[in-house]
């Protein structure tokens, strides 16, 4: 081996180089579509259960009394692992509804009334206990799980042939005095409907 | 469109009333389907905006839920409204959210994929697009597909309509206008026959029928009364024709007896006439004109103009001549020519072409021929005359000459004759008679002389009377001298009258300078004895006393002529005071010599006379003084002029003449 360069080989090693930089373009762009691809696909659960949690305030009419004025935040609890809260965060950010702006929070603080609470399914355990601790207010609980409604949830997300549906417990949501609008019970299952 | 135009006017009027019909039936027809397609359309939009909404309404929980099977039901529920075969709904990312398609509904493949007007019409169908939103927020957009076939139904069935009613109204109105088109076609067929009747039989006497009070009743009336006048007019041409017949049989008779009388005249002319065209082809001509030239006659038989001309070259002197100006006659036709052709047998001819006027046209020349030979003979003859005459009166004027040098020669030798008498009268008278006896008386004395000188008585007067014998001969000589003198200037004077009269032969002279005060003394002292003679007072007025260059002798006779006449015109007049004023003048460059008598005058008509050949108002005058004394000033640049206020009031005669003034002292 010499320490002289050979031009040749020089030469050689430049084209390798430029055919390696084309390969390694060539493969970032698949990889750029893949992802492209990956955000256009069927969204994540959770990203579909934060789009859920975001519509239902078209959907319900909370009492008088619940907003402080014209343009309190709608306050919405998420009592979840951080994959739904952050994906809240994130399409949340800067939306409003009627006037109103939406405001994400962890844990359920004494003070603030929340409107809308999502009790993550492996909360499970103290479930009951949560959502007992909002019953006599006028809070829209959402939830998981088999006994959700036991614990007095009102909108249940139940996962069904790969999709989630609504369940709806009419008579919770009137003792809490909320109305439901008739469009989301269309897309819903009431499983209890109150006597008349 | 020929045949339209030769269409009968029943089918016309029939075609034109169905045209006109099936136009406005169509017209309205087209804008009624066009106004219905456009509000149909309008109205489906309309309707399916509105369903379209409803839909996205009630799709919108299914959208935010997730729940496409409640959207398909929802769609599903379009089932009620059967133009539409397709339906969609898609989420807020574009993708298909749910779908309806109609049972054997056939949708085009060539929809737009992204719509960005809320309708479009593709081909047979309706693209409608509407957003759904909720809350005011955008979550998706229904698309609905519309078939069209309703609206082609629904043309196809006005098509229907519009044709049956179109051919129903074909029929009535053909019905209408076949029957109608007579009120028209009625009238102006009558027309046409009359019309034809008049055209083809000249029978002005039928009349259309009228049918009403319409503009074709008033075209038939007019039509009618114009046959009228028509009539009336051919009967007037009629008679006019009949007229104008028998008037130019009368006309051509008197024109043609204009015409013979005419050509008698033409022929009977003593000039040839010869009328030419441009071409120079004879276009008339009278017999003198054959006869004047001679013509042969084969030549006049064929009257060719090139060969006349030749012939008429032959015999004129100068051929040539001829012929080069008759080719200048013919290059200017329009003006006047004249010319004297001399013929080689003597005869002169005088030609004169005019030109021939057509209107403005100028069409050839009229030529005239005269025989001139007579007249220029008398011409010739005339003229001999004239110089005979001329040469008598020279002569007469030189015998009146004649007669004034002897006048004068005879009035000098009077003057002569005196000085001669006067000078034998002295010589004999003289005192060299006394002489002669004194020396006789001395003689005797011749031994005693002293003696006789101092004693005798006699002898001493002898000498003093010697003394004033002597200063007596020497005033004898003295006058003699004088008078001998007088007889030279005398015989002197006859001497240049006789050379006057020969220079008046000679009619030409030598000029000469002379003082001409003395000149005109000179001409008074010739006529000096009759002057005296006759009592007439004269008078000299010389202002000024030039010498002048001039024949001397015809300044001279001139003046004696002129102081001869004022003498004359004195003693006619009978009066005792005769006078005669003789004045030199000057004036500028010219002198005047005026001759003022106080005699019979001159009467004013023959003032203009008085210097005319011939004329005179003596007996025995010859009317040749003035009249040669007139030329005579005229020769020698100067004039003659007469004045005179009338019988009884004198004369005055000016000669006047130019020199150069060397004034002298007067």
């Amino acid at each position: 081996m010499t320490n002289l360069p050979d031009s040749s080989t020089k030469m050689q090693s430049a084209g390798e180089l430029r055919a390696r930089a084309w390969v390694v373009a060539v493969l970032c762009a698949i990889f750029w579509i893949q992802l492209a691809d990956a955000s256009t696909a069927a969204p994540s659960e959770d990203q579909v259960k934060a789009a859920f949690l975001l519509n239902f305030p078209k959907y319900v009419d909370w009492p008088q009394g619940s907003f402080a004025d014209a343009s309190s935040p709608i306050v919405i609890t998420v009592v979840a692992d951080k994959g739904v809260e952050n994906e809240l965060r994130l399409i949340a950010d800067g939306k409003t509804f009627n006037g109103r702006p939406m405001q994400i929070v962890a844990t359920i603080e004494a003070g603030v009334a929340p409107h809308i609470v999502f009790i993550d399914a492996s909360r499970n355990r103290r479930l009951g206990e949560s959502i007992r601790n909002l019953c006599g207010q006028s809070v829209l609980t959402v939830g998981e799980g088999d006994d959700f409604f036991d614990a007095g949830g009102i909108i249940r997300l139940a996962r069904r042939d790969r999709k989630i549906r609504l369940e709806i417990d009419l008579v919770q949501a009137d003792a809490a005095g909320l109305k439901l609008s008739s469009k989301l019970l269309a897309v819903s299952d009431v499983v209890r409907r109150r006597n008349r | 469109m020929r045949f339209i135009h030769n269409m009968s006017i029943r089918r016309k009027q029939v075609l034109t009333t169905m045209l006109a019909s099936s136009a406005a039936l169509l017209l309205a027809c087209a804008s009624f389907m066009a106004y219905d397609a456009h509000a149909f359309r309008r109205e489906l939009i309309a309707r399916l905006t509105s369903l379209a909404d409803v839909v996205a309404n009630n799709t919108t929980a299914a959208l935010d839920f997730n729940d496409p099977e409640s959207a398909t039901e929802t769609l599903a529920a379009l089932r009620g409204e059967p133009t539409i075969a397709l339906a969609h709904i898609h989420g807020r990312g574009g993708e298909e959210f749910a779908r309806y398609v109609r049972d054997g509904a056939t949708v085009p493949d060539d929809l737009p994929e992204d719509l960005t007007a809320s309708h479009a019409f593709v081909g047979d169908h309706l693209l409608l697009v509407r957003p759904i939103t909720h809350a005011g927020e955008h979550i998706g957009t229904i698309d609905l597909v519309a078939g069209l076939g309703e609206l082609s139904e629904r043309m196809t069935r006005y098509f229907g309509i519009v044709a049956a009613v179109f051919l129903a109204a074909l029929l009535v109105t053909l019905a209408l206008s076949a029957r109608l088109q007579r009120l028209i076609s009625v009238p102006v067929l009558e027309l046409a026959r009359v019309a034809r009747i008049v055209a083809k039989d000249r029978d002005y006497s039928v009349r259309a029928r009228r049918h009403g009070d319409d503009e074709l009743g008033e075209l038939i009336e007019t039509f009618n009364e114009m046959l009228d006048q028509i009539q009336i007019r051919d009967d007037a041409l009629q008679t006019t024709r009949a007229t104008l017949k028998c008037r130019v049989e009368e006309r051509t008779a008197e024109l043609a007896r204009s015409l013979s009388v005419l050509n008698a005249t033409f022929d009977s002319m003593a000039d040839g006439i010869l009328a030419v065209d441009l071409l120079g082809k004879v276009v008339n001509h009278n017999r003198r004109f054959l006869t004047l030239w001679n013509f042969p006659d084969d030549i006049v038989e064929r009257l060719n103009g090139a060969e006349m001309l030749t012939f008429a070259a032959t015999l004129t002197k100068y051929p040539d001549a001829f012929l080069e100006r008759v080719d200048a006659m013919r290059a200017a036709p329009q003006c006047e020519h004249f010319d004297v052709i001399e013929l080689a047998d003597g005869r002169t001819m005088e030609r004169t072409a005019h030109p021939h006027y057509l209107g403005d046209t100028c069409v050839g020349s009229v030529l005239n021929f005269r025989d001139i030979t007579e007249r220029r003979l008398a011409d010739e003859r005339l003229e001999m005359a004239h110089r005979k005459l001329l040469q008598t009166s020279r002569l007469a004027g030189m015998a009146e000459v004649a007669t004034g040098v002897l006048h004068n020669v005879g009035n000098v030798l009077n003057s002569i004759n005196v000085s001669t008498t006067l000078m034998a009268e002295r010589v004999r008278t003289s005192e060299v008679r006394n002489l002669a006896r004194v020396s006789a008386l001395l003689r005797d004395h011749q031994s005693n002389l002293a003696e006789f000188l101092t004693q005798h008585p006699k002898g001493r007067q002898v000498p003093p009377f010697l003394e004033s014998l002597a200063s007596h001969l020497v005033t004898e000589q003295e006058e003699l001298i004088k008078e001998l003198e007088q007889l030279r200037k005398n015989v002197e004077h006859i001497k240049e009258i006789v050379a006057m009269q020969q220079s008046y032969a000679k009619v030409s002279g030598v000029a000469e300078t002379v003082d001409l005060v003395d000149l005109v003394d000179d001409a008074i002292r010739m006529n000096a004895g009759a002057l005296v003679r006759h009592e007439v007072t004269i008078v000299r007025d010389y202002c000024v006393r030039p010498t002048i260059t001039v024949e001397k002798h015809k300044i001279l006779q001139i003046l004696v002529n002129l102081i001869r006449n004022a003498k004359y015109a004195c003693t006619d007049s009978d009066r005792s005071d005769k006078q005669m004023i003789v004045r030199i003048t000057a004036a500028g460059s010219r002198v005047q010599i005026t001759v003022i008598d106080n005699g019979v005058g001159i009467a004013a008509e023959n003032l203009t006379r008085i210097f005319a050949h011939g004329f005179t108002t003596r007996t025995n005058g010859h009317g040749f003084g003035l009249h040669s004394g007139a030329l005579a000033a005229r020769e020698m640049n100067g004039a003659l002029s007469a004045h005179s206020d009338g019988p009884g009031h004198g004369a005055s005669f000016t000669l006047e003449l130019p020199f150069e003034p060397q004034a002298r002292a007067a």
